[in-house]
């Protein structure tokens, strides 16, 4: 097996042209370890670690930018991201255990592509983009259509993340992530589910609404027709359940070892529901309506 | 009252070696370094039925590096097996399983090895795969075990297949008292395979030593069986193996027996090294654990029981298919306990329960942690629950009312001496705060009980030798996995001789010095190995006074030891150093070297007689269940234990709350789980769910005093009992909180969230 440490962005992409589908880029590792101890060697191992100045979290006119080497933990400790993200900082709070949250990267867990990626369903809700090199150039990768299937994304072989950038939401909408696993923590999420809300001026009515699910495709996915279901609407318990309902349509699981399609269908609608009525209520200080 | 009556037991002193293992010194199994070793590993069956054609090892032999390749070929043909000789080191002719051995390879790395075994060609031809243990008893099912025959106890007119055990039990006449009964209830359960995941890996090493013998280093709590079974499997003399015990990080009846549990992993390993000419280290790792090595078993059980209308039990009928995998293992000795203890343990003069072991192309039983009782209790504690409920009387008071008397019989106990079933049922009750606790929503509150056999088995001796300084070395045939070893043992002998624990060391398990011993199992660590310790340190003790009585001029009945000192009672200013008599007996009778054994047999002749105590128990949950998700949360837990004398609180608490989690997690989560070809589903850590540490509660533990039992001072076995209730504690909990009732195990979110839905389906 080959070994490379490149100290830039640019010898790292370089090597990805020249190795290919051979090369594997190890960040934190907690993926590819696994996966080099269950399944294949990779015959090119690129170890983006010593890259500098890849690790950051910062404010930017509109924008949080999240540097793809930045660990699950400073994404959770970042009074910032609290802040203003407090989505990203709930997945992040889930995340794992606190050992592998310090070791994890957020641009590895986007690179997997696990339908079952914490940080996924969030990001795709906030509409982030990846930012990516390749020997090209730079890209700008919007989430919704940065993911193919599992572990496969539009970076495809020979593109490096660098950065996940992220428009601030509107400062009075209300967001929340709900995960579900049979063990709370250190678990895969069974179903895990993102909701961004943007009430009207009035607070009556929801003016923006996105549901993410994520572990209930083959890649995470918006709940289109729930979302449409509410887009507009006075809150109330009869709206809300129909579009949880809807989400749950919108989900196209498997069965596995871990839960039957069924029961995961089960889970978005609740998922849903609850986490409609918890968004609600942070961003208006208010119960759904009876 | 452990206090005024002795100076060491009924005290918690620290664990011996704890402070080793919570620092990560290199103690256990895989730490072992043996120079010059090469490493050892197996090739597996890639199905769970075949017919092997052929192996063709060459490509794998000639690669650089590879030491030895063997496969059946290379060892004698000899089955083994406990109750039945039905399996073989390295499979032969056919595989039953997916984890069975085929051929195995020794090579200077582990890359070289992964390599190797790649290498080695099989030819199977698939056979058809029975998975389920009804359906391997019909008659279209496959056979797994063509040359077995089915057991010769059968009742005559059965026509079974498959079967490798049967078990059954008949009192009264439950025929004709289920017919007058005024209410009969039938129900049927099942519980799930679990593994029994220690976390230490298992190991073997093996060195054919140059005079001829074998030295064999296990992480296994039988390391006679190992060696027996080493001999046998390979034709070498019992004389010529040494077994050496490394310390054990866990084994929960999972290393238990012999060479069963590891799927035959030492004899392989020796073989290996043979062939090699060199040292062999064998590690598995969990992945290969969980598909290969032995698992508690799961169940289906059929129970019926009647009733009187004022709640007495008038009769019991069941009926248990008892999984035992692809070799009879354990299964046959684990699926009788469990067919006894489907009679329960309440008063019940007419019963007659069937248990048939059968076959399937499944990972094999052992005894893991209370072998066969969590199958059993989960069924019959559930039923306790759904009879009280029919009949509309409270689960408690209902238990209360048939509470066998001292005298009476309950399955597998011919006489009760004294009965703590009641106590241990009212404490509990009260401690959960039953019928007071004000329960919200969706919360609910359930009881369970359990007994435990004191288990018979062989007996067991114990060698207390007293160094020149008037220290004392132990020798016995017990290893220690958090057991009696480094608690009560070295507890017992400081009592008896007068000593600081600190001057007492218990070795570690070498065949070829400690006593022979059957295994470290059936919560008989301190009944066997303990009465032995005792009797062997008052042997030791009377040797030492008899010497001391010459010199102080007093008869050695007046002598006692106290502070290192030999004494005259009542008069401590005429005493000699306990050291300078030790030392003395150099010239004497030589070195003090007291015996003890553990005589099974009396015990039972007496018990038979006069009665025995069982331990019982009582545990209690309250639990929180979310509609939406299924999700259970348990708020409170409470274990009430009759464990007879307490020698070191700490410890009996500590297995009490570990069988619990242990059962907890059988309970909630745990399941090997099976695609239709046989191949597990979930081996590794990532899919295997165990709890943890925020799935279990804190277990508020409870030991009651006065029945004693018939270890050393009157203790009893305390290390399985806990694994009992839990998974019945917590279904009636569920139940109370949203009324359903569940069959099967595990209460995971899907199982309860499908239960509830169902319900609300049927009620409009
Ligand atoms: C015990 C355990 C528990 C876990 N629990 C969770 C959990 O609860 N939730 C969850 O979402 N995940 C979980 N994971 C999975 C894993 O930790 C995450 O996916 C993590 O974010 C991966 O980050 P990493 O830096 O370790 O990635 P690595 O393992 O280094 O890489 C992951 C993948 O991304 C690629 N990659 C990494 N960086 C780049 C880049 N800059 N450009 C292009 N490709 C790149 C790699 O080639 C690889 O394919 C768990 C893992 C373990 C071992």
């Amino acid at each position: 097996m080959d070994y490379f440490e490149p100290k830039t962005i640019r010898e790292a992409v370089s090597l990805l042209a020249r190795y290919g589908e051979k090369a594997k880029v190890i960040a934190g590792g907690t993926d590819v370890l696994v996966d080099m101890k269950f399944k294949e060697e990779p015959s090119c191992l690129v170890n983006i670690k010593r890259i500098p100045a890849l690790s950051y979290i910062r404010e930017d006119d509109g924008f949080l930018r999240v540097g793809t080497l930045t660990p699950i933990r400073e994404i959770e400790t970042s009074s910032l991201v609290r802040q203003k993200l407090p989505l990203l900082w709930e997945a992040a709070h889930q995340f794992a255990s606190l050992q592998i949250r310090n070791t994890a990267t957020i641009g590895g867990n986007v690179c997997r592509a696990s339908p079952s990626g914490e940080m996924l369903a969030p990001l795709l809700v906030l509409e982030a983009s990846a930012v990516a090199r390749f020997s090209r150039g730079e890209k700008k990768l919007p989430f919704g259509e940065l993911f193919l299937g599992p572990g496969q994304t539009l970076l495809g072989s020979k593109g490096l993340l660098t950065e996940i950038e992220i428009a601030l939401p509107p400062e009075r909408s209300g967001s929340v992530y709900l995960k579900h696993a049979v063990r709370g923590a250190m678990d895969i999420a069974m179903v895990g589910v993102a909701v961004l809300l943007t009430p009207d001026a009035g607070g009556k009515k929801a003016k923006d609404v996105r549901i993410g699910l994520g572990a209930v495709a083959p890649t995470p996915i918006r709940a289109k027709s729930a979302e449409k279901a509410l887009r507009g609407k006075a809150m109330a318990r009869a709206v809300v359940e129909e579009a949880a309902r809807r989400a749950a349509a919108d989900a196209k699981p498997i069965t596995d070892h871990r839960a039957s399609a069924e029961y995961r269908r089960w889970i978005v609608e609740a998922l849903t529901r609850k986490g409609l009525a918890q968004a609600w209520k942070a961003a208006t200080g208010k119960e759904v309506d009876r | 009252m452990a206090k005024a009556e002795y100076s060491v037991l009924g005290t918690s002193i620290p664990r011996m070696g704890g402070v080793e293992r919570v620092a990560g010194a290199g103690i256990y199994g895989i730490d072992l370094v043996l120079p010059d070793a090469v490493r050892g590993g197996v090739l597996r069956s890639q199905y769970a039925h075949a017919t092997i054609k052929s192996i063709d090892t060459s490509e794998a032999e000639s690669l650089p590096g590879v030491y030895a390749v063997v496969t059946a070929e290379d060892a004698p043909d000899v089955k083994y097996g406990r109750t039945s000789n039905d399996r073989y080191m390295l499979a032969r002719g056919k595989v039953r399983y997916m984890g069975d051995p085929v051929a195995a390879v020794a090579a200077d790395s582990e890359a070289t090895l992964k390599k190797a075994l790649k290498k080695i060609k099989v030819e199977y031809e698939p056979l058809p795969v029975v998975l389920d243990a009804e359906a391997a008893m019909k008659a279209d099912a496959p056979a797994l075990h063509e040359e077995i025959p089915l057991p010769a106890n059968l009742p005559k007119d059965t026509r079974v297949k498959n079967v490798c055990g049967y078990s059954t039990l008949h009192v009264g006449d439950p025929d004709r008292a289920m017919a007058e009964a005024d209410l009969v209830v039938e129900e049927t359960y099942e519980t799930k395979m679990v593994h029994p995941q220690y976390l230490e890996p298992r190991i073997a090493a093996t060195r054919h030593e140059a005079d001829g013998r074998l030295t064999v280093w296990v992480n296994a709590q039988a390391p006679f069986g190992v060696r027996s079974e080493v001999s046998k499997l390979l034709k070498i003399p019992i004389s010529g193996i040494r077994v050496l015990v490394t310390e054990i990080g866990g084994g929960f009846g999972g290393k238990a027996t012999g060479t069963h549990s590891s799927a035959g992993l030492e004899p392989i390993c020796a073989l290996l090294a043979i062939k090699a000419k060199k040292p062999v280290m064998m590690v598995l790792d969990k992945a290969e654990e969980t598909v290969s090595t032995t698992v508690r078993a799961p169940v289906k059980v059929w129970i019926q029981t009647g009733v009187n209308k004022d709640g007495t039990i008038v009769a019991r009928k069941a009926k248990l298919i008892f999984d035992a995998g692809a070799y009879s293992g354990f299964g046959a000795l684990a699926g009788s306990r469990c067919t006894q203890m489907l009679a329960g343990w309440y008063r019940t003069p007419n019963a007659h329960v069937d248990g048939y072991i059968v076959y399937t192309n499944k990972q094999v039983c052992g005894p893991v942690r209370g072998p066969g009782g969590p199958q059993a209790a989960f069924p019959v504690e559930s039923h306790m629950d759904s009879i009280a409920a029919k009949l509309g009387m409270d689960p408690v008071e209902f238990r209360l009312k048939n509470i066998p008397k001292p005298g009476e019989r309950i399955a597998g106990v011919p006489k009760l001496r004294d009965v703590s079933l009641g106590e241990t049922i009212r404490v509990a009750a009260e401690k959960i705060g039953w019928g007071k606790v004000k329960l919200e929503k969706n919360q609910g509150v359930g009881i369970a009980t359990g007994s435990w056999i004191e288990g018979s088995g062989p007996g067991g001796g114990a060698v207390v030798k007293i160094n020149e300084d008037g220290t004392a070395a132990v020798l016995i045939g017990k290893v220690d996995y958090g057991t009696a070893p480094r608690f009560g043992i070295p507890m017992i002998v400081a009592e008896e001789l007068g000593i600081p624990t600190d001057d007492v060391t218990v070795l570690n398990v070498d065949t070829d010095a400690s006593p022979w011993d059957a295994g470290t199992v059936g919560s008989r660590s301190t009944l066997v190995a303990g009465n032995a310790a005792r009797l062997a340190a008052i042997d030791a003790r009377n040797q030492l006074l008899r010497m001391a009585a010459k010199q102080l001029e007093a008869s050695s009945d007046d002598l006692e030891i106290k502070d290192r000192q030999i004494r005259v009672k009542g008069t401590p200013v005429k005493a000699l150093a306990l050291a300078a008599v030790a030392t003395a007996a150099h010239n004497e009778i030589g070195e003090v070297i007291g015996r003890g054994y553990f005589d099974s047999k009396a015990v039972e002749a007496e018990e038979k007689e006069k009665g025995s105590s069982p331990p019982f128990t009582s545990h209690a949950a309250i639990v929180e269940v979310d509609p939406d998700t299924g999700n259970v949360k348990i708020l409170k837990y409470v274990a009430v234990h009759d464990v007879g004398f307490v020698i070191h609180p700490q410890a009996v608490e500590g297995q009490i709350e570990g069988a619990t989690a242990m059962s907890i997690g059988q309970a909630l989560c745990e399941q090997v789980l099976f695609d239709d070809k046989g191949k597990t589903l979930n081996p590794t850590f990532v899919d295997y769910l165990m709890p943890t540490w925020n799935m279990i509660p804190k277990i508020e533990t409870v030991l009651i005093k006065g029945y004693p039992g018939a270890g050393p001072y009157g203790t009893k076995g305390a290390g399985e009992i806990g694994c009992v209730p839990p998974p019945a504690a917590i279904a009636n909990a569920i139940c109370n909180a949203v009324g359903v009732r569940l069959t099967s195990l595990p209460l995971s979110p899907e199982n309860v969230l499908r239960a509830i839905r169902e319900q609300k389906g049927v009620e409009p």
